[in-house]
Formats: C-alpha cells, structure tokens, sequence
C-alpha cells in the first residue's frame, strides 16, 4: 500500500471493498455456470459428480442440487462480504474466483468440444 | 463505484479461465481415448495406443462406431476423424453401440437414486453433431442393445422380469413416436423374443424357445405394412445349430452347423451360409464347409471368412458374394492371427483383427470391384 493511501485500498488504488464485491458478483454467477455445464457434462453421460455431496445431491434431483449449491456460496459470499474490510477476505475471494473461473473454463471447452 | 476495482476483478476472471483452458489442452494432450488411425492401401487401420482392444464394431455409410471397452469412439470413413462419443465413466456401463447412416446410438446403465440402475439410451446425429440423452420409463426393462436403421430404433423388452424379451419396441428418433412391434404370446413354452435387428422398415428376431425339440426361427416384421415372414432355417435336430444371422434390404442370411457327430462339439463342424430373399422365399447356399464363420451382409454383398492353412499357421481369407450374380470371390487374405469381426456396409468391410500377440486393432478396406 502506498503511503497516505486510504487505508482499505489496493496497491493500485481499487477500494477494497468494492473489487470484494465484484469478486463475490462473479463467483456467484460462476457457481450457477458450473451447476449448469455439470449438469450437462452429467446428462452427456460424460462425467460424474466427483464431490459426494453435491453428487447425492444431483441424483435426488435438479432443485436440490440447486438450492445446495447456490445455498452454500451464497452464504460463503455473505460471510466474505462482511469481513470484506480484512485482507485475507480479498484473498479468499480472488482464489475462490479464479478457481471457478478455472473449473468453468475447462468445462465450457470440453462440452463445446462434445 | 471505481472502475478499477471491476478491472482487477475481470482479471483475476481472465486469469483463472487461462488456467482453466491451458488445464483443458493438456489433458487433451495426454487423453488415452484417442486411437491412432493410419491410412492403408484400401481403408483404415485403428489402433488404440493404450491397448484396449476394440470390440462391438458397427459400420453404416460413412461411419464407423466402436466400444474400446471404455468408450464410444466414431470414425469417418471418408477424412479419418475420429470422435469420442460417449465415456464409461464411474457407476456406469456402457451396452454395444449401434449406428445407422444418420444416428450413432448406444446404452449406458447408471447407478441412480437408491442404487438403481438407470438405462439411459443416447444418440448422436452425425449431421447436427447433436447428442441427446434419451431417458423416461420406455427404457426400464430394456432387454438389448438398441438396434438402429435410418431413424428408427428398436430394442428387446422385458416387462415381466421373466427370463426373455416380452415385446420387441421401437422409436422413431427424428418424432419420437414409439411404437411396439412385437409382443409375445404369453403362453407356457412359448418362449421369448430375441434380440432385434433391423434394416430399412424391416425388424428381424430369431425368438427362443423353451422346447428344446422347436425348430430354430427367424421372425422379420415390416413396420409399415405389418406383413410378417417365418424363416425356418432347418428342421430341428440335435446335430442342427444355427449360427449367426444378419438382415439387409429383402434378404436373411444365415450360418448353420452341422455339428461333429462323434461329439456333437462345434469345432470342426460344417458350416453352410445361407441366403433367403424374402419376396421370392429363394433359398440359396452362400458357402459350404468347415471354418466358416462371421457372415454379414449389406444390399447384394454377403462376406464370410474362411479359416484355411493349419492350426498353427492359420490363413484366414474374407470371402465375398454378390448375390446378383458372380462367383465367391477373395477381398482379404491374412496370414497371420485371427478376424473376430467382419461387418459390410456398402463397398467397404470392417473387421477386428487380433495378432498372435493378442493385440487388437480395427482394419477397413475397399471391397474389389
């Protein structure tokens, strides 16, 4: 941080809080992209669930899944929202974001390779 | 709101979908499913670099479909590109795949809810490139592998649980109007149906019977008129056994044994390959003599193969025959190893070869004209 910045700013000059938010708006959308492409990856007959939990999920049915997996990272998002002035909130929330990001990529690719 | 901090979250978006799609290429790098295709004299040799040997060949047109006892995989005959169709991943099994000039069709069994297995029959429409998944009650007590011709598929039922196929059932995958096409009597003895095969608008089965003492039969039903013809090979007899049979356009063929009468044992037996076209119910011996086996047939093309030389260096010839006229003829002679397909569709022949070393591979060529 830069000296006399404010206090909850990046180095180059976003407010914290603000990128936090941003961060949080893309991993929910990212969240719904992956349920969505697994789901398809699934009923393709080309893929498994390899997380048992969401796996028993998606066997009882679609909206259970849904409601599962958007439950939890909304909360998560929530919790990270409110401790969005710490920096290790920020942190969480690039990791989080750019490993869906990865996830969603490698998915989207390999469908539309199908 | 800063501009910038929707930059810095853009970019960390970009960055893990970089990482994402490097991921993707390298596993495509190293993806086993891939075989190695190489062009030959007269066709195609498939080879699977990691040594899964193909089995379930079908061929219809331009397309090849197998079961490299993991995958669905497809190959064009025309520009050699192959395609993985479907994967038997986890909790799932995969039944021979099937493929007609339009549709490449297969069935997977998936554990689902309550560790139930689920059939799930899927098709892959070679000119849309589009898959679907066909799922619904009409599969549950699916009793073969679908069989498909044109746009029509049809598959062996089994409602009661009872030992055979109750009805014969079928789907027309471009409406996706079903339709049953046989069902059995019912009666004590009777029996059940067979698996199906079909060609055009013709669905063939060869029923089993529970009396040991019926004569063997082929049953083919025309599904737009209803018309229904009996093939009986032969007369039921102990030393009687019929072999495999094939459907295509008006014509049965058939391969029967006559089985060695000091033992009664297959091997060694006489084999005769029989062809009936069945507008005129002409009957027609194709090849006679021992270690025949493999017919199939395709519009007037009838190909068998032909074990000659001896045990511990057999020559195996793939015999043709058009049935419009002409002598056998040779398409292929080996020297070495043994063919455990042979499927004809148009002028091209496909076959599984196995080498003395036990390696598989998939070989096609052009039929001489």
């Amino acid at each position: 941080m830069r000296d006399g910045a404010p206090r909850h700013q990046l180095r180059l000059g976003a407010p914290r809080p603000q990128v936090v938010a941003w961060l949080l708006v893309e991993l929910w959308v990212l969240n719904i992209a992956d349920l969505l492409l697994t789901r398809r990856a699934i009923w393709l007959g080309f893929a498994t669930e390899s997380n048992r939990v969401m796996g028993h999920f998606l066997r009882e049915g679609t909206l259970s899944a849904v409601v599962f997996k958007v439950g939890v990272v909304t909360v998560g998002s929530l919790l990270l929202w409110r401790l969005r002035r710490h920096r290790a909130a920020l942190l969480a929330a690039v990791a989080l974001t750019a490993f869906f990001a990865a996830v969603v990529a490698y998915e989207a690719l390999w469908v539309a390779s199908l | 709101m800063d501009p910038r901090a929707l930059l810095t979250a853009v970019l960390v978006l970009l960055a893990g979908a970089v990482l994402g799609a490097i991921a993707y290429q390298v596993e495509q790098a190293r993806s086993t499913w891939r075989p190695k295709v190489t062009r030959t004299a007269t066709g195609w040799s498939i080879r699977d670099p990691s040594g899964r040997g193909p089995s379930n060949l079908a061929l219809a047109g331009n397309h090849i479909v197998w079961d490299s006892q993991l995958n669905v995989i497809t190959m064009d005959l025309g520009s050699g590109r192959t395609k993985l169709l479907g994967v038997g991943v986890d909790e799932q099994s995969m039944w021979t795949p099937t493929v007609s000039d339009k549709y490449a069709v297969w069935l997977t069994m998936t554990i689902g809810a309550g560790d139930v297995q689920v059939p799930y029959v899927y098709t892959y429409e070679f000119a849309s490139g589009r898959r679907i998944r066909h799922a619904g009650n009409r599969f549950e007590g699916i009793w073969s592998s679908p069989a498909t011709s044109g746009t029509t598929m049809v598959w062996a039922w089994n409602g009661s649980g009872g030992p055979a196929a109750d009805e014969i059932r079928g789907e027309d995958l471009s409406t996706g109007r079903q339709f049953v096409v046989a069902t059995s009597t019912g009666a004590v003895g009777a029996g059940g149906l067979g698996e199906p095969v079909i060609s055009g608008d013709l669905v063939a089965w060869s029923p089993t019977s529970a009396d040991p003492h019926a004569d063997p039969q082929i049953i083919v039903r025309d599904l737009s008129t209803r018309h229904t013809w009996t093939i009986v090979p032969f007369r039921a007899a102990p030393s009687m056994e019929l072999g495999g049979w094939s459907l295509s356009g008006r014509t049965v063929v058939w391969s029967q044994y006559a089985l060695r009468p000091k033992d009664g044992s297959i091997v060694g037996a006489k084999e005769t390959v029989v062809a009936e076209n069945l507008d005129s119910g002409a009957r027609r011996v194709i090849a006679s003599g021992r270690r025949l086996g493999l017919e199939a047939i395709d519009g007037d093309l009838v190909v068998w193969t032909k074990q000659v030389g001896t045990v511990h260096r057999p020559t195996t010839q793939i015999m043709g025959l058009r049935l419009s006229g002409g002598r056998p003829f040779a398409i292929a002679t080996f020297n070495q190893g043994l063919v455990q397909y042979v499927l004809v569709s148009g002028d091209t022949v496909a076959m599984v070869r196995t080498d003395n070393d036990n390696t598989s591979w998939i070989e096609t060529m052009r039929v001489p004209q």
